[in-house]
């Protein structure tokens, strides 16, 4: 167990002596200030219509749910990115059968690994929540549907970083593992879009993609499938990049 | 111990048979888990949820209730299919059944429906319709 934290702490110190965990904080935070700002000018527009309304969506609906929903398509892009290098670039630079004859267990490598990079995407998951707070100087929150969109954030992100981190066990060449996490995610993103012209047809295919789940739970609405979806979904890449490993050291 | 072809080959297949099981497991919990799923509102005033008063009335309709939506724009299927699961919650015999208005011209002359659509809710054998507007406002 203290082995997991050792590899995650030395995960994560590599991913901030590198410009790339600064600069995609960085980026990240001013592309979703912009997109925040012009929701916030947009809601400060339609305010006056609203008010006539009886039941009509608050700042929550109308700022928090759509900044939380870019936060994750923008971070589609991003994931890919910080997961490629992880096991594959050990394996590039030679130094994985070192890592794998070392004394700590591959299961203790994974979740290590896992673990460094989903501390990263939680600092950035907190550092988004910082922006629908300040609203709260000059409004009201919904702090239910709030915390329901940092979950479901959570949730998906983690669910980015496993498949990333099983790619990257199974590609040769970081940038393969990088092309083919950004492809598989994006698949599972838009997987029920054809869901809408044959309803109830594809059960399957609706079950599998991932905005539908991230939407439901976005919504407030915390259902248990939602939930075990995403928590199965990082099981099981973890799960199949632990037996990568366990594999690769047999075969060799 | 010297590894031989045949080895490597066990090793494989060992491998692909522990992945599929492995799979099939995970595609099982994932079934249960959609098949017995609780749920609960976080919003304020539980905007996602029926009202009470909507939950009672909704109980003591008899029979099977067929809401038939001839829509054909996917976000406005993907918004009805939304609304319908709140009622679904509280009256497991509802259901909802989206038709594409362009494959059943016959049937849409026949219920005299304009080319924006309708939502016909059935129960039993009495059937009312709320027509689309071509132009919402």
């Amino acid at each position: 167990m203290r082995l997991i934290f050792t590899i995650a702490a030395r995960e994560l110190k590599t991913l901030f002596l590198s410009p790339l965990a600064w600069s995609i904080l960085g980026l990240l935070q001013f592309i979703l200030a912009y997109l925040f700002l012009t929701q916030v000018d947009a809601y400060a527009m339609l305010q006056p219509r609203l008010a006539a309304l009886e039941t009509a969506p608050g700042i929550t609906d109308l700022v928090v749910t759509p900044l939380y929903g870019s936060a994750a398509i923008v971070l589609l892009l991003i994931i890919p990115l910080l997961t490629m290098r992880l096991i594959s670039e050990e394996r590039r630079s030679k130094t994985l059968p070192l890592l794998i004859s070392a004394p700590v267990s591959n299961h203790e490598i994974i979740l290590g690994k896992y673990l460094g990079v989903v501390t990263l995407l939680l600092i950035m998951v907190l550092m988004i929540s910082v922006m629908p707070l300040s609203l709260l100087a000059g409004g009201e929150l919904d702090f239910g549907k709030l915390f329901a969109n940092i979950l479901a954030l959570t949730l998906v992100l983690a669910s980015f970083a496993a498949i990333g981190l099983y790619l990257s066990c199974v590609a040769s060449h970081p940038t393969i593992a990088a092309i083919g996490s950004f492809s598989a995610l994006l698949l599972l993103w838009i997987l029920d879009w054809t869901s809408g012209l044959h309803p109830g047809y594809n059960a399957i295919l609706e079950y599998l993609s991932m905005l539908s789940h991230f939407q439901n739970l976005q919504s407030g609405l915390i259902a248990s499938r939602d939930l075990c979806y995403f928590l199965l979904f990082s099981a099981t890449f973890l799960l199949l990049s632990i037996h990568r490993l366990d594999y690769e050291r047999l075969q060799k | 111990m010297k590894i031989s072809q045949r080895i490597h080959h066990r090793i494989w297949l060992k491998n692909l048979l522990s992945t599929v099981a492995l799979l099939i497991v995970i595609g099982l919990l994932a079934w249960l888990s959609a098949r017995y799923s609780a749920q609960s509102d976080w919003t304020a005033n539980a905007r996602n949820t029926l009202s009470e008063a909507s939950q009672k009335l909704l109980v003591t309709m008899p029979g099977e209730i067929v809401i038939t939506a001839y829509l054909d724009q996917p976000a406005l299927k993907k918004q009805l299919t939304d609304l319908v699961r709140r009622y679904q919650t509280g009256k497991s015999d509802l259901r909802l059944v989206i038709e594409d208005p362009d494959a059943h011209p016959g049937q849409l002359r026949k219920l005299d429906i304009g080319a924006a659509g309708a939502i016909l809710v059935a129960i039993g054998d009495a059937v009312k319709g709320c027509p689309r507007s071509a132009n919402p406002p």
